[in-house]
């Protein structure tokens, strides 16, 4: 009898009528660190290739694979500025690995937009660029492959006498024989277009369902319309200002959703236009957070949020809503990148944090 | 299901134990004995029903969120309580007990506050002095306060509630003259809602008392207990994980019963002092690192039995918790103090359908 109220005791010990909740948030983890010696600006990848805007450091660029257990392996460092030439060389704050050619374009924000081979990555050619002076003032840029023969860089340059910027459409003609015989491509002309000048404190550009939108700082958003030469329209499409204190520091374009990442923690406006460029629908989402970047690929948006990381959400195309998916808790954040539905890179000051999601 | 699991235990127990002592007497009988049942009512106040810290209290004007759906930090409280005792005869020369006491804690500022609970209890006579019992308590909605929720992109504040269960065994031997030692286990479990689950706590814990009926008319306790909380869900992959808020906490006390003869029956007197100490070294948890603090609880209980079957109580509380830490704004925000009183009416009705 004792014995079996021993056990008894024991089992009543062992057992519990409740259980634990499940949590809400999003379940990740920090693979890895990749340390790129200077602030991570911005990542760009393209099959196995990786290519960092690490600021001070310049550029990097490397090979990597994930394992079957998802561990992110780097097969090699194609690139990394040496440790003497730290903080003298380039200043790299936005980086483009285009899905043509071996190449990617890297833009100093100060000085001018490069391009660099993959087959002579120690060597770097200067994109064409408009205007007399030596100096491309870019604030951001984006890329149009569609054409069979061009590239096309629309990039928000600073005007030369600093009171004003513009949208450079630049037009370089791709040389399929050249690439054919020495594996690398020479950007060495352009066709160049600007649009009409706007608000000098502009800060992003995006591209995306033939819009370009423009990150107009206090004044809200720009938005032009791409003609099917690639050129943007003469006139602006639609423009309209932002309630709130933030500014415009960033702008994506979601299957004809323009995304506004705001400032002083105003959060991301969500708009949608109609066929005349006026504001049809907009709601705010990531209020409380002042957003540094967007990306949105398949189902999954990420916004670069600072100090606050990365916030993540789901994108529901048929209701054009993102719904609440949450928070990665990266370095100070940069920029993000939606790799697929379970990874995440976070470019930061810590260097590039990749995450993998638990869905 | 885990419920049902439980009610089985104690029924297996029951019968089990019946099968196997009874002889002479039919089980049918040895079953059929009354039912104790007692009902009170408690009308009282609660000075700061959120444990709310002296600089919080001071600053709500500004942050008027945390009072959720409060519109004062203090409140009035009525409990209506009722208790079933059941001692059928499973043994023949020791005593069994079956209690079930459920509360229900209505704050009448706050509708969130207010909740219920439960507990089971079995007991059976041993020997002189020696008792073995089973226990078993819950809470299965309590609410805290209103926080942000760390893994939430929306910064709004969320409600904060936990489920609160204890289950518990002791045993209790005599050691010198009308004393006895009594030495108890439990496991405690705290878990909070979906929004807060990086507070989960399991909590286990070992308690020696002894208590003594020698010096009447006093009626004398001391205990000392040790515990050791585990954060189940810390390193979780959420953000608000990566905290570790596991703890060791110890605790003494006691209390003293006077049983006197006039106007009243009985007044008790108890005191509880529980330190914890936090684990974490995290220094960029400034909240839980190195933390240290101390809660006493003072009780006074006045009690008058009346011949009808009534019975008046006085019931008074006194908590403070003091927080230690490196950071002076971690010890102003987790210290607070507070109290309750209240007087309880109760009639203790038996309950024999059968003789």
């Amino acid at each position: 009898m004792n014995r079996f109220l021993v056990l008894l005791i024991l089992l009543f010990i062992g057992e519990s009528c409740i259980t634990p909740t499940e949590p809400v948030g999003v379940k990740s983890s920090l693979i890895t660190t990749l340390e790129t010696k200077g602030y991570c600006r911005e990542v760009d990848i393209r099959d196995s290739l990786l290519v960092v805007a690490a600021d001070e450091n310049g550029y990097a660029a490397y090979t990597f694979h994930f394992t079957e257990t998802d561990e992110f392996v780097i097969d090699s460092t194609l690139f990394e500025e040496s440790e003497s030439n730290m903080g003298i060389g380039y200043q790299a704050g936005a980086v483009t690995v285009p899905d043509r050619y071996n190449y990617f374009l890297f833009a100093d924000l100060n000085d001018a937009m490069y391009y660099v081979n993959f087959a002579d990555i120690d060597s770097l050619g200067r994109v064409p660029y408009p205007g007399s002076e030596n100096r491309d003032y870019i604030r951001g840029f984006c890329v149009d492959e569609e054409r069979e023969n061009n590239l096309i860089v629309y990039s928000l340059n600073r005007a030369e006498d600093g009171s004003s910027c513009f949208v450079s459409t630049r037009i370089l003609p791709y040389d399929a024989w050249f690439y054919e015989e020495t594996g690398k491509i020479d950007l060495w002309f352009a066709d160049f277009y600007s649009s009409v000048p706007f608000n000098m404190a502009a800060k992003d550009i995006a591209l995306g369902d033939s819009l370009l939108a423009v990150a107009n700082s206090q004044l809200g958003v720009l938005v032009f319309n791409q003609l099917e030469s690639g050129l943007l329209a003469d006139t602006v499409f639609s423009s309209y200002l932002i309630d709130g204190e933030g500014e415009v520091e960033s702008v994506e374009i979601v299957d004809g959703l323009v995304l506004a990442g705001m400032s002083k923690d105003e959060g991301c406006e969500v708009t949608l236009l109609d066929q005349n460029g006026n504001v049809d629908i907009s709601y705010r989402i990531a209020e409380g957070y002042s957003v540094q970047s967007i990306h949105c690929s398949g189902y999954l948006l990420a916004l670069g949020c600072g100090n606050d990381g990365v916030l993540l959400f789901e994108y529901s195309p048929i209701e054009k809503d993102f719904t609440e998916y949450g928070r990665l808790d990266a370095a100070y954040t940069y920029s993000a990148m939606v790799y697929d539905s379970k990874m995440i890179f976070a470019a930061t000051r810590d260097g590039l944090q990749i995450f993998q999601l638990e869905r | 299901m885990r419920s049902e699991k439980h009610l089985m235990l104690f029924a297996f127990l029951l019968f089990a134990g019946s099968f196997t002592i009874l002889q002479a007497q039919s089980l049918v009988n040895r079953l059929l004995t009354p039912v104790y049942i007692t009902s009170s009512m408690m009308f009282g106040y609660d000075s700061n029903v959120l444990k709310l810290s002296e600089n919080e209290i001071e600053t709500t004007g500004e942050n008027l969120w945390i009072l959720g759906d409060m519109d004062t930090f203090d409140s009035g409280m009525i409990r209506p309580a009722l208790k079933i005792e059941y001692s059928p005869v499973i043994f023949s020369d020791h005593e069994t007990r079956f209690t079930v006491d459920t509360r229900y804690t209505y704050y009448s500022q706050s509708q969130k506050k207010t909740y219920s609970s439960a507990s089971v209890k079995m007991e059976t006579h041993l020997w002189k002095y020696t008792w073995l019992k089973l226990g078993y308590s819950i809470q299965p909605d309590v609410y805290l306060r209103t926080f942000v929720d760390r893994d939430r992109i929306n910064q709004d504040p969320f409600t904060c509630t936990f489920a609160n269960e204890t289950v518990w065994s002791s045993i209790s031997f005599p050691i010198v003259r009308e004393t006895w030692i009594t030495g108890k286990v439990k496991q405690n479990n705290q878990y909070y809602n979906t929004s807060f689950t990086e507070f989960d706590i399991e909590k286990i814990g070992a308690e020696g008392r002894i208590t003594s009926v020698y010096f009447r008319p006093f009626h004398l306790s001391i205990f000392y207990a040790n515990a050791e909380g585990e954060n189940t869900s810390y390193n979780s992959g959420y953000i608000s994980t990566t905290f570790d808020r596991s703890y060791l906490e110890r605790s003494f006390g006691g209390y003293v019963k006077l049983h006197c003869k006039k106007w009243i029956n009985s007044i008790t007197q108890s005191i509880a002092v529980s330190q914890r100490f936090y684990q974490s070294e995290d220094s960029d948890d400034p909240i839980h690192s190195g933390r240290e603090q101390e809660e006493i609880l003072y009780r006074i209980f006045l009690k008058k039995e009346f011949q009808s079957g009534f019975a008046l109580e006085l019931n008074g509380n006194y908590r403070s918790r003091t927080t230690f830490s490196e950071f002076d704004w971690v010890e102003d925000l987790k210290s607070f103090s507070k109290f309750d009183f209240g007087i309880t009416i109760s009639n203790n009705t038996i309950l024999d359908l059968f003789y």
